[in-house]
């Protein structure tokens, strides 16, 4: 049991990723794979931050900014020079790569002997007070990002995304729109890495690779389970894409249980997403 | 109101041959004015069109709106004063918003967009009020999202959303092609109210010679980038749809 549990708190540590790619590839429609090399870099952070040292809560925090800025250069390499989305956001997370292992200063920081975010709830036992953090950060961070979906500046970035002409002619900047929301995205991002850094108990330089396949797995899954209550508020898509990082780790930790080896994890999760983007082009799953 | 002068326009095709889309167009609207405008195909109307929305810059000439020249103003600095209809009814408004939502984003055409719940009671109310001036009972159906509406519904309400807030210049492109004519003249009574209660000044192009006879109190016809011929309401009020056709055919 202790195996799903542990499973279950990645899972959490997982959701802002989530969030991060249903910003960027479902609300305001960018194809971002920036989030490789954030990811990792709110990891590389955090590892540098604790053992400045920084507290826990305040190094988590500060990885966001960082986040931010990874996604603001994606953002303006696209708007203002033009590059294709995916192109921007490749040439980032290649840059990243380089930039985390300066950050880094080597490819694997065990976070020994340090304290983190999980540990700030005391005189608990060691699971359920990670798994009490993990909620709340879940519960903090998916009321913030409907808040935002639901203010003006958030109806902006929706309507963004379905018709750049109609938002333009309402008197916004479609790239400003773009910009602000890769960086959302990626402090997302970010925090989804340094979460993961602090459960796992070491940053690594690779931890990065194919995260944002993870991430659109439960985007899809999400979506999916979501069209079927035909809603028109924003709420439902959100809880549901929260919902699949969740049980999208949990699938991982049951196919991991059933003596598959972690090496086919990433293969299952590429399959994963070619099924769900399969089946919703073939209209297999009624919308 | 809006007094564009010495306004050229043109562009050079694959085979480098230099078009003339507007060639030297002095034309002044006065407040409050319904100006149609009709023309055959690439007459340069939705060049005129295009210019004052900001989506394609002159190469020369200058546009004054209230005093101020926005010849080279982007789409999105513009949008404060002017007002648009596409003629695509999917065009003017997001599919994936809800009606009131849609309403939300063109209420705020002229402000900026906060961090700020704005869809309250009295946002909603506001809505529905203006949205049951059409008579269409659409005012029921803010909560579903724009999608499940008709092209004839959705254009009827990016015409609310046109004047939800006070703009100048309303710029309408054909914005019948794509209704059946029920949905059509519902949409013309609507707009033909609604400009004249705002007392917004209006350019329609439109191909449909009933309704440039209809509506509006000035006529232009265009041809190969000039205005042609400039019809006040008194000389409009005299010509019917046949002797429109037929300037057309003549050119």
């Amino acid at each position: 049991m202790e195996f799903y549990t542990v499973a279950l708190l990645l899972g959490l540590a997982f959701v802002p990723l989530a969030l991060g790619i249903f910003l960027s590839a479902k609300v305001f429609n960018i194809p971002d794979i920036t989030t490789d090399g954030s990811f990792t870099l709110g990891a590389a952070c955090f590892a540098v931050f604790i053992f400045k040292p920084l507290n826990p809560v305040l190094a988590t925090l500060l990885v966001m900014p960082v986040g931010a800025l990874a996604g603001v250069a994606t953002g303006l390499i696209h708007t203002r020079l033009k590059v294709n989305a995916l192109l921007s956001g490749i040439l980032v997370m290649t840059a990243l790569y380089s930039v985390n292992l300066l950050i880094m200063e080597r490819s694997n920081i065990p976070l020994i002997g340090t304290s983190n975010i999980f540990d700030q709830v005391s005189n608990a036992e060691f699971l359920l007070k990670n798994m009490i953090v993990a909620v709340l950060i879940v519960v903090m961070i998916t009321g913030l990002i409907i808040w935002l979906l639901k203010t003006d500046f958030g109806l902006t970035m929706r309507a963004a995304g379905s018709n750049e002409n109609m938002i333009e002619a309402q008197g916004v900047n479609p790239n400003r729109i773009k910009v602000i929301g890769l960086a959302i995205s990626n402090a997302l991002v970010a925090l989804s890495g340094c979460l993961v850094t602090q459960l796992q108990g070491f940053a690594d330089i690779n931890m990065g690779i194919g995260i944002v396949i993870a991430g659109l797995a439960s985007v899809m899954m999400g979506e999916a389970i979501s069209n079927r209550f035909k809603r028109s508020s924003i709420i439902m898509p959100v809880l549901m894409v929260v919902f699949a990082a969740i049980l999208f780790r949990l699938c991982i930790a049951f196919i991991l249980a059933q003596g598959i080896e972690q090496v086919y994890v990433k293969l299952f999760t590429a399959a994963l997403v070619l099924v769900f983007l399969s089946v919703s082009k073939l209209n297999f799953i009624k919308k | 109101m809006i007094k564009f002068t010495n306004v050229y326009k043109s562009f050079t095709d694959d085979a480098g041959q230099v078009n003339a889309l507007i060639k030297d167009l002095n034309i002044e609207f006065n407040p409050g004015e319904f100006a149609v405008i009709i023309g055959a195909n690439g007459s340069g109307k939705s060049t005129l069109l295009n210019i004052i929305a900001g989506l394609v810059y002159p190469d020369k000439g200058t546009i004054v709106l209230e005093q101020q020249e926005i010849q080279q103003l982007k789409t999105y600095e513009r949008s404060k004063y002017v007002a648009r209809i596409f003629q695509n009814p999917l065009q003017g408004s997001v599919a994936e918003l809800t009606v009131m939502e849609n309403m939300r984003l063109a209420y705020l055409r002229d402000q900026a967009k906060g961090l700020k719940l704005g869809i309250d009671a009295a946002f909603k109310s506001k809505v529905k009020d203006a949205i049951s001036t059409l008579k269409l009972g659409l005012e029921n159906k803010t909560e579903q999202k724009m999608g499940t509406l008709s092209g004839g519904q959705r254009q009827a309400l990016t015409l609310i959303m046109a004047t939800l807030c006070d703009a100048k210049v309303l710029l309408m492109d054909e914005p019948t092609a794509a209704l059946d004519p029920k949905s059509a003249h519902s949409l013309m009574e609507n707009a033909s109210k609604l400009i004249k209660e705002k007392q917004l000044t209006t350019l329609m192009v439109t191909h449909n010679m009933r309704e440039a006879v209809n509506y509006g109190s000035r006529l232009l016809m265009m041809k190969e980038g000039r205005v042609m011929r400039d019809l006040d309401e008194v000389q409009k009020s005299t010509i019917d749809a046949n002797q429109l056709s037929n300037w057309l055919y003549e050119g």
